[in-house]
């Protein structure tokens, strides 16, 4: 009959038994297996040598050297409301400011016909200007060779979901890129100080 | 800012720092006093030679209490430290390329598939005298085994054994899979039990 392969301790049952925590299996297979003892009694040695290791320390001075050429960080400033102080100059210019807005609104409330005219004219005047641009924005941009192309593109919601998706894509490695390039190395992780 | 001569002992690291942040010198004085031997202890076992350690710990401390307005509280600030000491320990030891050039293997192989197609055939490591004057003021044989482990295993088996950090502590500090993090502590024991294996319990 062939008798089963032995197993000896692995190096997470050797943790094990030196936590107290080695499995029933394997403190039975230690009980009859002279070599997986050696091996405990002298890992244990190694450990209870390590562990008696004594530390060590720098000369006398040591953080006097250090702190020698350490700059000790001022804390961070505390923002502080501030207000700016009232000059001559400064008083006479908000005066005008305010003088200049009672006239206006007090003008406006007496000749409110005439400014509604004005504004009636204004506006009309924009949206002509406006309604004109658009329109020849829109036969410039119609009279080129490859505005055909480009809304064949656009009138397909599926390509034009994977050109939004290109764009967005884009954009975000971008923003990334940036990110990596303006973070200052040191706020990135305590790491690589 | 005055602050109760004593009172800082009894905060924790992340509430001296913040006092560190507002410019309390004593706080910067508090860390340096909390970290110097561990981290000196680490560093002189990683480069075996006092002076450098010296220099290596001093340039640690500088880097981090320069950086201290930039740290972030959600990591522990003694992995920070560790992490900083650690990372100019491997580099000084890569450019002495003394301890660097593994013999047994490159360092950034992960499977022993790796570490053996990358592992230089020679069979017995140089000991310089900077070594010697070290592990005699190092004194221990386990120390002089430490030594002759490589850099990687050195820094994994000392934070995990000699400074109780957990596994997934040294991981996030070494930049390294949870997994190497282990191989490389228990390729480190089997090291030091091979070479312990014929010196009698010093205790």
């Amino acid at each position: 009959m062939t008798p089963w392969p032995t197993h000896h301790l692995t190096a997470d049952d050797l943790d094990a038994f030196h936590t107290e925590a080695l499995s029933t299996e394997m403190q039975l297979h230690l009980e009859t297996c002279e070599d997986c003892r050696r091996l405990v009694v002298l890992d244990r040695r190694v450990l209870a040598m390590m562990n008696g290791l004594s530390s060590f320390g720098p000369r006398d001075g040591f953080a006097d050297r250090v702190m020698a050429r350490v700059t000790i960080g001022s804390p961070a400033p505390v923002p502080v409301l501030s207000y700016p102080r009232f000059t001559q100059s400064r008083l006479a210019t908000l005066s005008a400011l305010a003088a200049g807005m009672v006239t206006s609104i007090a003008w406006s409330t007496v000749n409110r016909a005439l400014l509604d005219a004005w504004l009636d004219r204004t506006s009309a005047t924009l949206w002509n200007v406006g309604t004109s641009l658009w329109q020849q924005g829109h036969s410039f941009l119609a009279a080129q060779p490859w505005y055909d192309s480009i809304r064949s593109v656009s009138g397909e919601p599926v390509r034009l979901a994977l050109i939004a998706a290109c764009v967005i894509g884009l954009y975000a490695t971008g923003l990334v890129a940036l990110r990596r390039l303006v973070t200052p190395s040191g706020s990135v992780s305590n790491a690589r100080a | 800012m005055a602050i109760r001569p004593g009172a800082l002992r009894e905060l924790t690291d992340q509430e001296v720092v913040s006092l560190a942040k507002e410019g309390s010198e004593e706080s910067y004085r508090e860390l340096i006093r909390r970290y110097e031997r561990p981290v000196f202890s680490l560093v002189f076992r990683m480069v075996r030679n006092r002076e450098q350690a010296e220099d290596l710990c001093q340039e640690t401390f500088i880097k981090v209490l320069n950086a201290v307005q930039s740290y972030r509280p959600e990591y522990k600030f003694s992995s920070w430290v560790f992490k900083i000491a650690n990372n100019a320990s491997i580099d000084f030891l890569r450019k002495r390329e003394l301890d660097t050039l593994s013999l047994d293997g490159s360092p950034h192989a992960d499977t022993p598939e790796l570490i053996e197609a990358t592992a230089l055939q020679i069979s017995e490591r140089g000991e310089t005298q900077l070594d010697e004057v070290a592990n005699r003021e190092l004194g221990a044989t386990i120390e002089v085994a430490i030594g002759q482990l490589r850099p990687e295993y050195r820094s994994c088996i000392l934070l995990r054994h000699v400074d109780g950090r957990s596994y997934e502590e040294i991981a996030e500090m070494l930049n390294l899979p949870l997994g190497t993090v282990k191989t490389y502590i228990h390729r480190a024991r089997n090291e030091l039990r091979i070479l312990l294996k014929d010196v009698r319990d010093e205790a």
